[in-house]
């Protein structure tokens, strides 16, 4: 019975793993969105950043 | 300090300022793939293994990709090395006849090794047969080394390669690291530390009977070929349960100079690999100048501690001084043949390096000096760190500096020429905060469990706490050496270190290769007057700084608590 708690709790911390690796990859965004070699978060962020600049 | 005790210092600085660039170079080459006279040996064996697993060396990998291969062969690996202990009695090769593991303390050690920690909480001779050790714990110090070299290797591509989407791939990064780098260094200081007398052999227990007439059990076993790539894999893992305080895996002063060496040389060395493969020498030597700094500097610290002894012994009258029949200094729990400045500087590289052998027992260093392991394991293992793994995170460091600077003064971020933005500092922001969460919650939990206060800790108050904080600090930053004076093999303990070794390894390595992933992507920007250069001193100043600062105000609390109270009670 020890064996099989043993083997959940890996199989539940590698389900983790994958799950922070999807959330590593949404963070980062997709390819498609990096032709002028910036990732998507940081577009927005930069489009942010200038419709702030222009509010002020 | 001794006179000896400066000259294995300086001996070591100037055998690693040889060597380093050497070995820097060639690891440089393995990763780019470069042509070597040595294809014509190691080419032969590495297709045959491709064509045997089916891997197309050509195929490269987006992180994503290579995150998940590195994770699926980590289970495998757990697996394998999990029903090897559970089944071991009936498996052959087992001279001294060893029972089953505990499923518990099964776990604990397949972890263990997987996560490239080594921490034992079984006996070593005393709890595992020659064939676990050989081809399960042995085998791990080789893949799991190779491994966080691999993930090092995909990091470095993200930062030297621009306006691409894969970093590398995991299996042939494995494969090269082990079959070019780990495997043949790891025989050649197999035999010289044979030479030196540490045992080779394939023997059970041998009873003999002492000069007073009882009988005692000398084990055997294959202990050179693991104590070589335990050191040069920054494992730490030992055959023997004392470890290289064993005198058959550590015999004479000179092969502790030997091991010491052996656990700095690769993580020094890729430094020099990094410059090359980001073709700029200068943050090669930049990022070896911040490893060289911390690590010279928590030495001194540790081998002075140690070497001047505990002041209330002296206002008892008791001499620490050198003298022909004594090492002099704190002497307790040192092995009489290395003395406190040898024990210090072991110390001092095996916490910097998430090697985690032990030559002494850390719990009976001074309260001072028993805190320069544990706060050079705090700061994330990373002067100079774990064989890849230390560079990794000393890369980190080295991007939140350029932010933090460009936050001070105005300063473009970037790094090697990539922008550093939100993307980045968020994956960074993860790696950083990882470490210390797991650590700190563990520890906090522990202080409530039953167990620990009645099983584990084997001293009370401030020191008692100290021990905690140094089992979970070891196991979080996946370093393995233990302070002693704590019992691990409980249901709580195995299960808990298990846990901080996971979360410390894999919760680390995913965003460093998302961090690569991101990077690979990004163009190079031209450098202005608004960039901020990375080669200088400078720079090394201002990452030395913000390695510091990460770990004081993160740990400085839990330190209060634990060996700090204990100094000032002195």
């Amino acid at each position: 019975m020890a064996d099989v708690w043993v083997l959940l709790l890996i199989v539940a911390f590698f389900a983790l793993c994958v799950a922070l690796v999807r959330g590593c990859d949404r963070i980062i965004g997709t390819d498609d969105t990096d032709e002028l070699g910036e990732s998507a978060s940081s577009a927005a962020e930069m489009r942010e950043t200038e419709a702030v600049g222009v509010a002020r | 300090m001794t006179a000896a005790g400066w000259l294995q210092l300086v001996a070591l600085v100037v055998l690693i300022g040889a060597t380093a660039p050497l070995l820097g170079r060639y690891m440089a080459n393995v990763y780019e793939g470069g042509p070597s006279r040595l294809d014509r040996v190691f080419g032969p064996v590495e297709r045959l293994i491709y064509r045997f697993c089916r891997i197309d060396p050509e195929r490269e990998q987006r992180w994503n990709i290579y995150a998940l291969s590195l994770l699926a062969f980590s289970v495998v690996g757990f697996l394998v090395l999990y029903l090897m202990q559970r089944v071991q009695s009936g498996l052959p090769f087992n001279p001294t006849d060893m029972a089953n593991v505990a499923p518990a303390l099964s776990l604990n050690t397949a972890v263990s090794f997987m996560t490239n920690t080594n921490w034992q909480n079984y006996g070593g001779e005393a709890t595992l047969s020659h064939l676990t050790q050989m081809t399960g714990l042995t085998v791990q110090q080789f893949v799991s080394a190779a491994a966080g070299m691999a993930v090092m290797a995909a990091l470095i591509r993200g930062l030297s390669r621009a306006g691409q989407k894969t970093i590398g791939n995991f299996w042939v990064d494995l494969i090269r690291t082990t079959i070019r780098i780990l495997l043949p260094i790891s025989f050649v200081f197999a035999i010289v530390l044979v030479a030196t007398g540490v045992i080779q052999n394939t023997h059970g227990f041998t009873e003999v009977h002492t000069v007073t007439g009882a009988t005692q059990k000398i084990p055997g076993g294959p202990n050179a070929s693991m104590e070589s790539i335990k050191q040069l894999g920054t494992n730490g893992g030992d055959f023997f349960n004392v470890n290289s305080a064993h005198p058959f895996s550590n015999p004479t002063k000179l092969s502790d100079f030997l091991e010491i060496y052996a656990i700095l040389i690769i993580p020094f060395a890729l430094a020099f690999t990094f410059g090359r493969m980001v073709k700029d020498k200068r943050q090669g030597y930049a990022v070896f100048s911040v490893m060289f700094v911390l690590w010279l500097a928590f030495s001194l610290t540790a081998m002075f501690l140690e070497a001047g002894g505990n002041s209330k012994l002296d206002a008892r009258g008791v001499t620490q001084t050198v003298s022909a029949s004594s090492p002099g200094g704190n002497a307790e729990g040192k092995e009489v043949r290395f003395g406190p400045t040898a024990s210090g500087l072991w110390a001092a590289s095996t916490t910097g390096t998430s090697n985690g052998s032990v030559n002494s027992m850390h719990d009976s260093y001074t309260p001072a000096g028993g805190m320069v392991p544990l706060v050079h394991m705090k700061l994330g293992e990373i002067s100079p760190g774990g064989v890849g793994v230390g560079l990794n995170g000393l890369l980190i460091l080295a991007i939140l500096a350029v932010f933090i600077a460009g936050l001070m003064v105005g300063r473009t971020p970037e790094y090697l020429g990539k922008k550093i933005q939100a993307t980045e500092v968020k994956l960074v922001a993860i790696y950083i905060l990882v470490m210390p969460a797991i650590v700190l919650i563990l520890i906090a939990i522990s202080t409530f469990v039953r167990s620990v206060s009645d099983e584990s800790l084997l001293n009370p108050g401030a020191h008692g706490f100290t021990e905690l904080i140094y089992a979970f600090t070891s196991a979080g930053n996946n370093n393995g050496s233990a302070f002693a004076g704590l019992t691990g093999n409980t249901a709580w303990m195995n299960s808990a270190l298990a846990i901080a070794m996971l979360v410390g390894r894999f919760f680390l390595i995913i965003p460093t290769l998302a961090l690569a992933g991101a990077l690979v992507r990004k163009r190079r920007v031209p450098e202005s007057a608004g960039t901020f250069p990375t080669h200088t001193p400078l720079f090394v100043v201002l990452v030395i700084g913000v390695v510091f600062i990460v770990a004081a105000l993160t740990f400085l609390p839990v330190l209060a608590l634990g060996p700090i109270v204990e100094q000032l009670k002195i």
